[in-house]
């Protein structure tokens, strides 16, 4: 593809990459050994590739809120909490004996979950549930359903009172009485082994507790940290099967296009190769496959059929013209070096640009996708060669006629696009394009859209279950985290000064839009000060003094999740009513409004944890990144085209509609409801790192016919006979390649699998009807110097061998 | 020329790419408000200004149109202490108090305070206030906690509790001619004034737990209410007690008494109680949710205004008018607002 670019060092290049090619071939018995040997050893360290979920590497590290959050977020209880919550479906509410002993053996099975903190189980069957009530002799309390329970009518209607005093309901007990829960926390590490915690393992048991007690009267919900965990990776070992599905496809695309089997198969080996050698290499580098990085493989394996596609075809014609096939994989090395490389590095390019968003996560996608790339210039450029030169082919696919004098009729007629008529409709046709994607893109969200744990489905079981629990207690699920940081007192929950500091922040986030409610040490030290003055809400505050403080000191038991020991670090939990990136950026805006205005003596505030405070850090990064990375890659793609045309027009003709459809990729994502998140982001960089390949393919091939002194219509024209059907061929196999992830059970997966399957295939329709269009209307006009240029290459004179099905990838 | 039709189409592409991709502001959302849902309100008053509440942290909010909307009033010094009591003498002149012996003193109806008393040092919160015939006034509060003031409570002075008791004393009643006084507390505790407030006797012990509030009925009738449920009514001004049939465990915290005699009680689980017999009987009129109803005020319009410890909640009142009764409760009325 770079054909013309070679004039300035050209010589050099192409004497380097004729000797290379003599030395490919000549050696071929060494570098085929080598390659296979190389293949084993790869395959052999693949079994050790992992699976790993990578939650924290999701994490903007660098963002000033995750480094408090990394900092404080560990010290603080109930992030990890597993809920099981037993509905009854049946007649009345839960104080029936068969629900309650159904609930008595959950909370047991509970207990019996692998990596739970026993002390920390909570049901109605749990002694530390207890209810309290004031009465004129003092405190009096008890279990709420005692060890000597009987299931009688007596019995419920002990239990049912103790209930209602216990303060449970809308916590363990469903505010209609419908549904009651167990609650646990897990532990980080087992500790009697040291070993992690093995969500799978949590979330396989938790789930047999479903099928085991479910019937007809009750249904279970599950959630939790590790249920997520669990789903994901269920959902990641899915992924298998979609890979097949595409190696399926693509296989059988392959057959119709080149009507051999010897060629799909090698295609689709070589193809496999960089896949197999990039799953070697990652246990070497101590990575492993997360949810994110598993598209690498897909992303690799479609660009190395491309390639493969077009190795073999020049090749095949190299054959058809009556080359020995040793000749002519040496002939097809020599040819495609350039151009493949270049295209292979403008795809490196894209997935490199994607490394300006600060998220470990993606980091790794960049770095495992550029070292993919760089193998299939390996497997591709160089082993590849060397199977074909060993390669005979059967005679179906010799039949294929090469070229027939009758012009191709589909292809006649879309070069009709360079006639100015025709054109001007096809650019008012983009106008309208262009007006609709643009208006519709402005209400791309930023951020995790919907409700529910934005890693699956919205109506996958979990979040089915999550929503569930959400409408029947009343348990927040969007916790945005603000940490005080006391320093220089022996016991902050105890200095009026900081508690009051901590007091008003409750009051004033209470009034904040978007906040549903406000768990502080404050707030709940006020409320056992209320309830040690026989619950009246005229004692519900916090006076000066250590002495009054120390009423309330209960809620500062670090067992609360709202501080640590001695109050060195305040926990303020604010619940939001969701994770929509508006109520994030508001609420955000709030604290930190609220928190400039505050002093508070040796004592700072700072920003953010908590699920919201992880998502209010992403999208901020996430927005960062969207202008750098737009700016990165439409830069380095313009100079690229540049660098290969020397020509402004054919700049504008590759990059314009590039932009279109990267505008339309917003717009659609605005319409699905995909927001721009971290999974999504890199899409766009992705997408148009490797759209562009066609329209280079198909540009550079018209120029060259150009520079014969070819009109525009026969230049086009002949730009779409030999690169048109082998640019559409690539763009369906590489869109069914990632398109089989929309199928996924994890959500951003299944969303980068449509946006890629959408920027891959319209990028090519953009380079077949617009790019013609634009050139007309640039006034793109053959060359007089007919064949000057062409001396550099007197080697590589272009026949159409040469010039044909330089398949972009 | 015909280029220029290209470059044109590519600026205009580049120009609705950087209008697509330039920063997206989302939806604004509304302006932080005062939490009047979801905030500690002990006390409601109607006055000039409007609708006044208080409560937590010291914040005292207007309404002007009926608990609609809410402003907060100015005070002279914020100090961050629960206010528990809102007591108007008139339409403009009015007290508000609360935790570490907090008063405020408002002279236009609520809109402005000025900081009259506050007490560093001792954390006792100040729970009533009453103005004796005397001119003189009186607050009560937490530990046996009394202050007085003698010049239209604008300083108060520390006084010694009646019979030296450090018990909670949370309520402070009259009768109509303000004759007879009545200061309830903790465990039971009762005293009783028949010279205007001047000298107080405790009352022997009838109960052991709290009362919170209580009301007179005219004559020689009063009702005292407290903790679970307990309501108690005397027919000789306090000299003998008799407890009411009434038996839900819910701690009742305020009253008001309607244009037609009927008597509201208000508290725990958000329970308002009933009586249409000036205080013999009481039913359970209304059941709010988890929260605590510390006040109840009509407004103009008839709606009922409460107060809680979840904020103001509006409720239905049509079912508190019942058809006029033929009692004359007039003076009883006007006692208790001011009282209460």
């Amino acid at each position: 593809m770079t054909y013309h670019s070679q004039r300035t060092s050209g010589a050099l290049v192409s004497r380097f990459i004729d000797s290379a090619a003599r030395l490919l071939i000549t050696r071929r018995r060494f570098f085929g050994l080598l390659f296979i040997l190389m293949t084993i050893g790869f395959s052999i360290s693949a079994l050790q590739t992992r699976f790993d979920a990578g939650f924290n590497k999701l994490i903007p590290l660098n963002h000033n809120y995750m480094q408090a959050f990394l900092e404080h977020g560990p010290k603080f209880t109930g992030s990890n909490r597993i809920m099981v919550s037993l509905q009854w479906q049946g007649e009345g509410d839960i104080y029936n004996a068969d629900f309650l002993d159904k609930l008595k053996q959950a909370t047991n099975e509970v207990f019996f979950t692998p990596g739970v903190n026993r002390a920390t189980v909570r049901s109605l069957f749990t002694p530390e549930v207890r209810y309290v009530e004031v009465t004129e002799f003092g405190f009096m309390g008890n279990e709420v359903i005692p060890s000597r329970f009987i299931a009688d009518e007596a019995g419920m209607a002990s239990v049912r009172s103790n209930v209602n005093k216990s303060g449970q309901i809308g916590n363990l007990v469903a505010t209609d009485l419908k549904s009651a829960m167990i609650q646990a926390e897990l532990l980080e590490y087992d500790q009697k082994t040291g070993e992690k915690t093995d969500y799978s393992a949590v979330a396989a048991h938790l789930e047999s507790i479903r099928s085991k007690l479910a019937s007809d009267n009750i249904e279970l919900q599950i959630i939790g940290f590790a249920k997520v965990m669990g789903d994901v990776m269920d959902g990641l070992t899915n992924v298998l099967m979609f890979f097949i599905i595409a190696f399926g496809i693509t296989m059988v695309l392959l057959w119709a296009y080149s009507r051999s089997v010897k060629l799909t198969l090698l295609a689709i080996t070589v193809a496999l190769l960089p896949v197999i050698w990039l799953l070697g290499t990652l246990p070497l580098i101590g990575y492993g496959i997360d949810p994110m990085s598993v598209l690498v493989p897909f992303l690799i394996f479609s660009i190395g059929v491309s390639h493969a596609v077009q190795m073999t075809n020049t090749w095949k014609q190299d054959v058809m013209a009556g080359m020995a096939p040793v000749q002519a994989a040496e002939s097809a090395f020599r040819k495609l070096a350039i151009p493949g490389t270049v295209a292979l590095l403008a795809n490196a390019l894209g997935f490199m640009v994607i490394m300006v968003i600060d998220i470990p996560m993606v980091h790794e996608l960049g770095v495992t996708a550029c070292l993919g790339v760089a193998m299939m210039i390996v497997t591709n450029k160089m082993f590849m060669p060397i199977i074909l030169s060993h390669l005979k082919l059967e005679t179906l696919a010799l039949e294929t006629s090469d070229r027939a004098d009758t012009k191709h009729p589909v292809w006649w007629k879309i070069s009709a696009l360079v006639t100015p008529r025709a054109a001007l409709f096809s650019l008012g046709s983009m106008f309208l394009l262009l007006a609709i994607g643009t208006w519709q893109s402005r209400s791309l969200l930023t951020g995790d859209v919907g409700t529910g744990v934005p890693e699956l489905r919205e109506d996958s079981r979990y979040n089915q279950d999550n929503n569930q629990i959400v409408s029947d207690y009343l348990i927040g699920m969007d916790v945005l985290s603000v940490y005080l940081e006391t320093r220089n007192r022996e016991e902050a929950c105890l200095d009026w000064e900081v508690m009051n500091a901590v007091d008003r922040f409750d009051m004033h986030m209470r009034g904040v839009d978007g906040v549903q409610s406000v768990r502080t040490v404050a707030g709940l030290a006020k409320l056992y000060v209320s309830g040690n003055n026989e619950g009246s809400p005229r004692w519900r505050t916090l006076q000066r003094g250590s002495q009054a403080l120390v009423a309330g000191s209960q809620a500062a038991h670090p067992d609360q999740g709202l501080n640590d020991y001695g109050c060195q670090t305040i926990n303020m939990m604010v619940y939001l009513n969701d994770h929509q990136d508006s109520t994030l950026k508001h609420v955000a805006g709030e604290i930190q409004n609220y928190i400039d205005q505050q002093t508070v003596t040796d004592a700072n505030f700072r920003l953010a944890g908590g699920n919201a405070g992880v998502a209010v850090a992403t999208n901020q990064a996430v927005e960062t990144a969207e202008a750098q990375m737009l700016g990165a890659i439409f830069t380095s793609i313009t100079l690229l085209c540049w660098l290969t045309f020397r020509s402004w027009r054919g700049v504008l003709c590759v990059i314009v509609p590039l932009v279109l459809v990267t505008i339309l990729c917003n717009a659609l994502m605005a319409t699905l409801g995909i927001g721009l998140k971290v999974a999504t982001l890199p899409v766009i960089a992705l997408g148009v790192g490797v759209g562009v390949d066609y329209g280079i393919y198909i540009y550079e091939s018209m120029q060259h016919s150009l520079k014969q002194g070819n009109s525009l219509r026969d230049s086009f024209y002949e730009a779409m006979y030999r690169r048109g059907t082998a640019a559409v061929f690539t763009a369906i196999t590489m869109s069914i390649g990632v398109g089989t992830w929309a199928f996924s059970a994890l959500k951003f997966q299944a969303d980068m699998g449509i946006l890629l399957a959408f920027m891959f295939l319209v990028n090519v329709l953009g380079a077949i009807f617009l790019l013609p269009s634009l050139a007309c209307w640039l006034n793109v006009k053959p060359e007089r110097r007919v064949f000057k240029t062409l001396e550099v290459g007197s080697k590589q004179k272009c026949d159409n061998a040469e010039c044909s099905e330089m398949v972009s990838g | 020329m015909r280029a220029s039709v290209g470059i044109c189409t590519s600026i205009i592409v580049a120009a609705a790419g950087i209008f697509a991709f330039s920063p997206r502001t989302p939806v604004p959302m509304a302006e932080r408000q005062i939490p009047v849902e979801n905030m500690n309100i002990t006390s409601l008053a109607q006055t000039s200004a409007g609708l006044v509440a208080a409560g937590e942290l010291g914040n005292i909010l207007i309404s002007r149109d009926d608990g609609g909307s809410w402003k907060p009033a100015t005070l002279s010094s914020q100090r961050h202490a629960l206010l528990t009591r809102l007591y108007f003498q008139n339409d403009d002149i009015g007290f508000a108090m609360g935790h570490e012996g907090w008063v405020l003193r408002t002279t236009d109806g609520g809109l402005s305070w000025d900081e009259v008393a506050f007490d560093q040092e001792r954390n006792e919160p100040l729970l009533d206030i009453g103005h004796l015939p005397s001119g003189h006034w009186l607050a009560i509060g937490g530990y046996g906690k009394l202050l007085s003031s003698v010049d239209q409570g604008k300083s108060w002075t520390l006084q010694p509790a009646p019979e030296g008791t450090d018990w909670h004393l949370n309520t402070l009643i009259s009768s109509a001619n303000k004759y007879v006084w009545l200061m309830a507390g903790e465990v039971g505790t009762v005293f009783r004034s028949l010279d205007g407030g001047e000298s107080w006797e405790k009352l022997p012990e009838f109960y052991n737990g709290s009362f919170y509030g209580g009301l007179h009925l005219g004559g020689d009738d009063w009702l005292l209410y407290g903790m679970r449920g307990n309501i108690f009514r005397t027919s000789d001004n306090g000299s003998s007690w008799q407890r009411l049939d009434f038996n839900i465990p819910v701690s009742l915290f305020t009253h008001e008494v309607l244009a037609d005699g009927q008597i509201l009680l208000a508290g725990q689980g958000g329970m308002i109680l009933s009586s249409t017999d000036n205080g013999q009987s009481f039913q359970l009129a209304y059941r709010g949710g988890r929260y605590s109803l510390t006040d109840l005020q009509f407004t103009d319009d008839g709606k009922l205004v409460a107060g809680s410890d979840q904020g103001i909640k509006t409720v239905s009142a049509a079912q508190f008018i019942k058809p006029a009764t033929t009692r004359l409760v007039n003076e009883s009325k006007n006692n208790n607002k001011n009282n209460s």
